[in-house]
């Protein structure tokens, strides 16, 4: 079976580290989620389709973990301790504008957050994400437009900003 | 690839209606081509995000981490555990005193039940050439004369073995003598025995019947 491979597994941890910002508390999640699977890996065949299974249980992990620490009042003010680093670029404003990318999605709602990490970096088909979250498939469609348009808006605003303040500096 | 199908590809893309098969199509333009109008430029970089983002594995550091603090804590346990029990063994070892009582016993044992070295001399020897010397000196005697001697000497030595066993009973018998005080209450607890049977086959109020109609 697919689920198996370790690479699914970091399919479920780039999930929990989307929703979560923090590796340490993803990786604990997928390696949950993973055990749980293999536990109950006599009920799987039995199961439609085990992997949307897995990343629904993986996302009501993270969401009972948001939960427990917005309790705490711990993230209020989350600081992402993983900035982006792209592997090939070196110019620094190259990175910015990746770590602006990162942003514009971290500032998603959690439900835009999760639709686009699993259609626009995992490659599901909308079907299984709308499985996944419950949800019926127009309302997945409608929610990855909104992350999708919303992502392009920040894109835009922060380039109008620094246009404005590139002209700005050279006047 | 035209400029116009990558737009209209965009526009369908931003409305949420294009096929992952047109996404890939996309992901693939925005990564081979360098040269792009302004306005795309920040597409490729979204592009290029979603694809190093989908690369990303789960760190095996923290597994690691997690085996090593294990071993840590499992060499911590077993170094106390090794610690308390040397300290039991050397602060639970019995004194001397305690020892006393044992090694008298023992020592009366060893006196009562000791082997007499005479006897050892006399027992007789089965092989006759390990002692040449012996059947020299009694060569004119008859074989079955020397057999009887033998058979004497073992019954000597057994009526003596007899004696010891006896001795080391009555050894045996004074240790148990606070026992004997047991031997009453057994006794008398066998007598009771018929209060029970008496109890089983004749209840109260069919006794006193009995013994008025047997009168």
């Amino acid at each position: 079976m697919e689920i198996w491979h370790k690479s699914f597994r970091d399919k479920l941890y780039r999930l929990a580290l989307r929703l979560l910002n923090s590796s340490d508390e993803a990786s604990d999640i997928a390696q949950e989620v993973w055990t749980r699977l293999w536990q109950k890996r006599a009920e799987i065949p039995k199961l439609n389709n085990a992997e949307s299974f897995a990343f629904t249980m993986t996302r009501n992990l993270c969401l009972d973990v948001l939960k427990s620490s917005r309790l705490k009042n711990e993230r209020l003010d989350a600081v992402h301790e993983n900035t982006f680093v792209s592997p090939q670029s070196d110019s620094i404003e190259l990175n910015e504008k990746m770590a602006l990318i990162h942003q514009a999605i971290s500032n998603l709602p959690e439900q835009q957050k999760t639709v686009m990490q699993l259609r626009d970096i995992e490659g599901y088909e909308l079907t299984e994400i709308a499985q996944m979250l419950d949800l019926t498939q127009n309302n997945t469609k409608v929610i990855l437009c909104r992350a999708r348009q919303s992502v392009r808006q920040m894109i835009l605003n922060f380039e109008l900003h620094e246009q404005a303040a590139y002209s700005g500096f050279t006047r | 690839m035209n400029k116009q199908h990558i737009q209209d590809l965009l526009d369908k893309y931003f409305e949420g209606e294009t096929s992952l098969y047109e996404e890939k199509e996309l992901k693939n333009f925005f990564r081979k081509t360098e040269l792009l109008p302004e306005e795309w430029k920040s597409y490729k970089l979204m592009f290029g995000y979603f694809e190093t983002e989908g690369m990303k594995r789960m760190p095996v550091k923290n597994e690691n981490q997690r085996r090593k603090n294990f071993f840590w804590l499992a060499g911590i346990g077993i170094s106390l555990a090794a610690s308390v029990l040397i300290l039991l063994t050397v602060f639970l070892q019995p004194t001397r005193k305690q020892l006393e009582p044992f090694a008298n016993a023992t020592k009366k044992l060893e006196q009562n039940y000791a082997v007499n070295p005479q006897n050892k001399k006399t027992q007789p020897t089965k092989s006759g050439k390990t002692q040449p010397v012996k059947n020299k000196k009694l060569k004119g005697v008859p074989v079955r004369k020397l057999l009887d001697d033998d058979a004497s000497n073992v019954l000597a030595n057994n009526r003596d073995h007899h004696l010891k066993q006896k001795n080391f009973d009555e050894v045996i018998d004074a240790s148990l003598s606070p026992l004997d005080n047991m031997k009453v209450v057994n006794n008398a607890m066998d007598k009771f025995k018929y209060f029970d049977l008496m109890n089983k086959y004749l209840p109260d109020q069919d006794l006193s019947t009995f013994t008025k109609t047997k009168n």
